[in-house]
């Protein structure tokens, strides 16, 4: 028992968990009334965890096996506009509208991946490419350039309805889905092959894991739930929009990075993404409750992103898991 | 090691966000609200009464509950009191709130800041970067904290949600520039901006009233227009489809020489208008001469650009709705071929705004009440149609002059 | 007054292995030293020494009398030293004649580069040495044997009072060759330095004026080139007294029927290898680096797609489309470079362990990392690997440990291995763990199992293997059972094709 708990202090989810507490500490202190722990507080900074959430898993588990995907918040808008399309023009039932823009977001990641696999491109290019142009693009064509209402009250209600007229249906989803994924990554023979793929591709291939198939299964997987926040956003304003969840990517993988999310490949977990998450939602919201000026925000956030780099370098090259690293690279 | 490293970091981060919590609480915003305007209301002593120096005196405001709406006695700028006197009470906490950074809005900011001392309030002021669900989110958690009315701009492609999530804080608000309709177009929050199709027409009439003054007696039929719009905003939409009927009115045997030039592929700004205006005028050497109407001035600052890089300015007149870009090139020497705009001074949007969120505040007015006088036939609440002035390089400058005169601000 | 370089007394060590043992000897200018040796006797760290890329532990070099040390490559380039290495240092964007002039384009102006002045330059060198090549044509466009020569023309440019080639002619064809041999001559002619580190015996004969011989880290003996023989010298490059790790090995006699059987076999690198292993069998695969072998096993184990041949495996043809086919059938393959392609660094040892059979190690859904540890924990008992914990980071253990660690994952208890194929598995590894290592090949091969043993290290090849297959480019070139073998031999079976292209340059 003392062995775990000696593990968990010096590993980095200590570090995140301090940093939390200590940030929290500070904007309670010196928030109006103590309003920053307020109950309605808390359920703020989760809701703005919400769409940050899928897009740090899906985007996060592509990073740690080893390549990047750009595209899961163009896709998003996307998905989110073709929502909106379908249900105003379309009889179908609500089911089967997100159902269907959820496989585009399959589709979208299995271009990606058949792009990086097939014809050997940089899934950093590849994917922007895929991302801007095509899926932002695409968007406005689908609707014509017109921001559609959404009416349906399925949807309305997952986007904007609470259980026990509290907890918000759309934090219920986005964290079921760091859970589940939490734990397919840590015990499943899935899990496992994505690390080792992304600790050493080629080593992996050579014992009969097949980093191709992986790499396919991991970008559709992206793309999905890059969709699913789209239609969550969507889903929030009650109508469809077209730049919507474009830039979402960047500060997901911030925090998935601030939580332990090597951009080299190989590490991370779930857990620690979401302390990350935490983090810059709960930074975020400190901003606005403290009343700072929007362009100070900017600066401040820019400087949390400088942060989490730095910790990021500073862990990896620390360790001695780096150190060897390093040494294989160099002798 | 890297322990101490965290927590020097966390220092460093926990000490600047104390420095910039005190810019705000103690300084305005930047500094751009210190040089150019002039200096705060000197009657700022003078609590409940129409601003001293102002245009027609007001009477002395009778009594709350015999005037239904309390906006009825506005003096020229729009400026009216509730009828509680503002040191009476608590300084109220605003936010004004709008979607991305523009110059209207710094300036709207400014104007603001000006007022706090005058109607004792407090501004915050949150820009949601073109996010939308940003923007619910943040209207939410200044609900919680407590604010005490929202000044906002709502952008038209999520209205309805917006409208919903405010009006579930139950806290006051008035909207800015954009309009807030129903599927009837029946407008349903009371708004400060300007009618969009008449301001559009206006801008054109301008050019045609006055293009001889630059061009000499040409053929009219040589003329052409392009016309900017951005489909997804109604207002600007409208100013679009102003300009053009106008103009179709006009000359209506150009239709052939008339462009749209939808900026909705790109962003709200300057490089896209840039960008619009190039091709279209590039690829339409016939055309000799051009009318170039921007429904936002981003775009006409764009084209403005354009025409230079074309060494097209002597066949080019351009204007634009709105006046926070222009009058600021003519004061650093710009004299091209964007020459005239539709005025609309930050005053004039931002005075009857705050009146009307303070009076709801107050308690002495609510979105039905205000303004009746100047509602539209159909419209539930009422669009409070800023009044305009087209303004040249020659006669901007006493027109703002004026503007602070009859807002006691001179 | 003669040129003099002096290697006084180097050493150089690296994590277990000691790779110069207090190396000295000399030569003087005006002649040509060739160097020979195995592979790992120590060449390429000397050369290295030389041209300033790392430095030794002890001893050092002397030009002239005068102790040099050199803390950088750019020292020992001012020191009037040229080490033209087997892989190309050009940039391979730019023209030839930038490359040649790379730190010393001719300027005119404030700084602009005078172009005709390049060009003009460049032209000289080229009209010397008489190539197709001109100064403007891009280095990465160039055949390699084109831009083997520009890498020559730099040196010569250089004007470096000594020069050492490292492998020069494997690229070249015979013309080129010749060429390059008639430059050497006129370098002796004004009184140059030159080393020239070769395995060719026929090119050795001909350039060299004296021959030193390097093993294991350790100076044999230097000859004059015109008073030894071939015998001689292959005699020198391989005498080694580890006769008795090798007569303790315990070995089983037992060998099988036919277990696997590859006939006519091509892929990229292998030209028609044909073979057979028996159940029980070590089956060695002598050769110089290039010959082939990696390629060949790499195509059998589905690592790299085959273009044609038969592979029948127990009786039943077979065609692994990737690892994961092989593996399910039986076959493993431990690669060649354990760190690149071996292990996960960043994991555990239960990891790396486990890696191949993470299906057999569930419970339910989930991973069951009970089986899991006690699967590392047999392994590291088993092969004594040294760790205190099978959750320590592979990344962090020494070389032999880590080739243990890949035995050891496919020699599991849930691995069922019927072909083991081990690529080098004592490269860089310390004495004391190769012994090891050939027990373990024999306790395998005791085990029923067939076994191949990849290996450039002929002593270890010849003595542990059963039977030894030699290959050269692609081909096998011949076959010899221990008893019969001799290190000669097999050497020369790996040397042989020079052994006509000698007849033909002499």
């Amino acid at each position: 028992m003392t062995k775990r708990i000696n593990k968990f202090l010096r590993s980095k989810h200590f570090s995140l968990v301090v940093l939390l507490v200590m940030m929290i500490a500070f904007f309670w202190a010196f928030s109006k009334n103590h309003s920053y722990l307020g109950l309605n507080n808390i359920r703020n900074i989760l809701n703005s965890t919400v769409i940050y959430t899928l897009l740090a898993v899906g985007g996060g588990l592509v990073i740690i096996a080893g390549e990047i995907d750009l595209s899961p918040g163009y896709v998003g808008t996307a998905a989110g506009a073709v929502m909106a399309a379908l249900l105003n023009s379309t009889g179908l039932p609500w089911l089967v509208v997100v159902v269907m823009c959820l496989a585009i977001g399959v589709v979208f990641g299995l271009i990606n991946a058949f792009l990086i696999n097939e014809l050997k491109l940089q899934s950093f290019i590849a994917t922007l490419a895929i991302g801007s142009f095509i899926a932002g693009g695409f968007a406005y064509i689908v609707v014509d350039g017109k921001t559609l209402e959404i009416k349906n009250d399925a949807i309305a209600l997952i986007g904007t309805g609470r259980i026990g007229g509290f907890v918000p249906y759309t934090i219920i989803i986005s964290t079921a889905v760091i859970v589940i994924y939490g734990v397919i990554l840590a015990k499943t023979k899935f899990g496992r092959c994505v690390y080792l793929c992304g600790g050493n591709r080629e080593a992996a291939r050579l014992t009969g894991i097949s980093p191709r198939l992986m790499s396919y299964i991991l970008f559709a997987n992206s793309g999905m739930l890059g969709a699913l926040a789209g239609l969550l956003y969507d889903a929030r304003l009650k109508a469809g929009n077209l730049t919507g969840t474009n830039h979402y990517v960047f500060p997901a993988i911030t925090a998935a990075v601030l939580g332990g999310l090597s951009l080299g490949g190989g590490n991370g977990d779930m857990l620690g993404c979401f302390l990350g998450l935490l983090i810059i939602s709960g930074f975020n919201n400190g901003l606005v409750v403290l009343g700072v000026s929007p362009f100070w925000q900017n600066v401040a956030s820019g400087l949390l992103l400088l942060l989490a780099l730095t910790l990021d370098y500073l862990t990896k090259r620390g360790t001695k898991g780096g150190r060897a690293h390093g040494k294989a690279a160099g002798v | 090691m890297k322990k101490a490293v965290a927590v020097i970091l966390t220092l460093l981060m926990v000490f600047s966000l104390f420095a910039c919590t005190q810019t705000t609480e103690n300084t305005p915003s930047g500094s751009p609200s210190q040089s150019p305007t002039p200096t705060p209301t000197p009657s700022a002593s003078q609590p409940a009464q129409s601003p001293a120096g102002g245009g027609e005196d007001a009477e002395t405001p009778p009594s709350a509950d015999t005037v239904t709406d309390v906006s009825a006695l506005e003096n020229t700028i729009g400026f009216f009191s509730s009828g509680v006197e503002p040191a009476s009470r608590d300084t109220y906490e605003i936010v004004w709130a709008y979607m991305r950074p523009m110059a209207l809005f710094q300036n709207i900011t400014t104007a603001l800041k000006e007022l706090e001392p005058q109607l004792n309030f407090t501004t915050t002021e949150y820009c949601a970067n073109s996010d939308i669900d940003a923007m619910i989110q943040t209207i939410e958690i200044y609900s919680d904290q407590g604010v005490d009315g929202f000044m906002i701009v709502v952008d038209p492609t999520a209205s309805a949600r917006i409208k919903e999530v405010l009006d579930g804080t139950g806290i006051p608000y008035v909207a800015m520039l954009n309009s807030v309709r129903d599927e009837t177009g029946s407008e349903i929050v009371p708004c400060v901006g300007i009618e969009g199709e008449i301001a559009g027409a206006e801008t054109i009439q301008w050019l045609y009233d006055n293009y001889k003054t630059y061009w000499g007696d040409i053929d009219e039929s040589e003329i052409g227009l392009l016309d900017f719009n951005f489909s997804p905003n109604v207002d600007f939409d409208d100013r679009h489809n102003g300009s053009k009927a106008r103009f179709l009115e006009l000359l209506p045997g150009n239709e052939s020489k008339v462009f749209s030039a939808d900026g909705v592929s790109g962003a709200l700004d300057e490089q896209t208008g840039y960008d619009l205006a190039s091709a279209i005028l590039a690829a339409n050497p016939d055309v000799k001469y051009w009318f170039v109407a921007g429904c936002i001035e981003l775009y006409s600052q764009g084209a403005a650009r354009a025409v230079e890089t074309l060494n097209m300015d002597d066949r080019v007149l351009i204007t634009a709705v709105g006046s926070d870009v222009l009058p600021a090139e003519w004061d650093g020497g710009y004299d091209g071929s964007w020459v005239s705009c539709l005025a609309l001074s930050n005053y004039q949007y931002t005075i009857p705004g705050i009146c009307a969120l303070v009076a709801q505040m107050d308690g002495k007015a609510t979105p039905e009440t205000l303004w009746q006088s100047r509602r539209a036939p159909g419209d539930q609440v009422t669009f409070y149609n800023v009044s305009y002035g087209l303004l040249t390089r020659d006669n901007y400058k006493e027109f703002f002059e004026q503007v602070l005169v009859d807002s006691g601000l001179a | 007054m003669e040129k003099l370089l002096e290697f006084n007394n180097i050493s150089k060590a690296y994590p277990g292995v000691q790779a110069l043992d207090d190396v000295g000897f000399s030569v003087k200018g005006g002649r040509v030293a060739a160097l020979m040796g195995e592979n790992g006797a120590g060449k390429s760290t000397l050369l290295k020494i030389l041209s300033g890329d790392i430095r030794p532990d002890a001893g050092g070099i002397s030009i002239d009398g005068k102790a040099q040390s050199f803390e950088s490559p750019h020292r020992s380039l001012q020191a009037s030293i040229s080490v033209i290495y087997q892989e190309r240092q050009l940039v391979n964007d730019m023209s030839v004649m930038e490359n040649i002039f790379f730190e010393d384009l001719p300027v005119s102006g404030p700084g602009f580069v005078n172009r005709s002045e390049l060009r003009r330059g460049t032209q000289e060198i080229l009209d010397v040495f008489g190539l197709p090549i001109k100064p403007a044509d891009i280095v990465g466009r160039l055949s390699v044997a084109h831009q083997q020569m520009v890498e020559i023309m730099k040196a010569y440019r250089r004007d470096s009072d000594i020069i050492a080639f490292d492998e020069p002619t494997a690229p070249l064809t015979d013309k080129e060759i010749d060429i390059l041999f008639r430059l050497i001559a006129k370098l002796k002619e004004r009184g140059k330095i030159i080393l020239y580190v070769s395995h060719r015996m026929a090119e050795v004969f001909r350039i060299s004026d004296e021959i030193i011989v390097l093993k294991d880290g350790r100076l044999v003996n230097s000859f004059e080139t015109a008073r030894t023989d071939e015998a001689e010298l292959v005699r020198a490059m391989i005498g080694r007294d580890i006769g008795d790790t090798y007569a303790n090995l315990n070995r089983s006699d037992n060998i099988g029927d036919v277990l696997l059987s590859v006939k006519d076999l091509v892929a990229k690198g292998v030209h028609g290898v044909s073979f057979e292993l028996r159940r029980g069998e070590v089956l060695g695969f002598a050769g110089l680096i290039g010959a082939g072998r990696t390629e060949t096993m790499r195509a059998i184990f589905g690592a790299d797609p085959i273009i044609s041949g038969e592979i029948t495996l127990e009786g039943k043809k077979v065609r692994f489309r990737s690892p994961k086919d092989a593996i399910a059938n039986g076959v493993a393959l431990c690669p060649e470079d354990r760190k690149e392609q071996g292990l996960v660094l960043g994991r555990s040892i239960r990891d790396n362990i486990s890696m191949p059979v993470l299906s057999k190690v569930k419970k339910g859904p989930f991973l069951d990392v009970r089986a899991e540890e006690s699967l590392a924990g047999e392994a590291v008992r088993t092969y004594k690997i040294k760790t205190p914990s099978s959750e320590k980071q592979a990344g962090e253990l020494s070389g032999g440990n880590q080739q243990k660690i890949i035995l050891g994952r496919w020699t599991s208890g849930k691995m069922d291995t019927k072909v083991l194929i081990l690529d080098e598995p004592t490269k860089g590894i310390d004495v004391g763990t190769k012994a090891e290592v050939y027990q373990m090949v024999c306790d395998f091969a005791g085990l029923g199992i067939g076994v191949i043993f990849i290996s450039s290290e002929l002593t270890e090849v010849i003595n542990v293997s059963d039977n030894i297959i030699v290959m050269r480019d692609g081909r096998i070139t011949g076959r010899v059972a221990r008893r019969e073998a001799t290190e000669e031999r097999v050497l020369a079976l790996a040397m042989s094709d020079y052994q006509e292209s000698m007849e033909r340059m002499v």
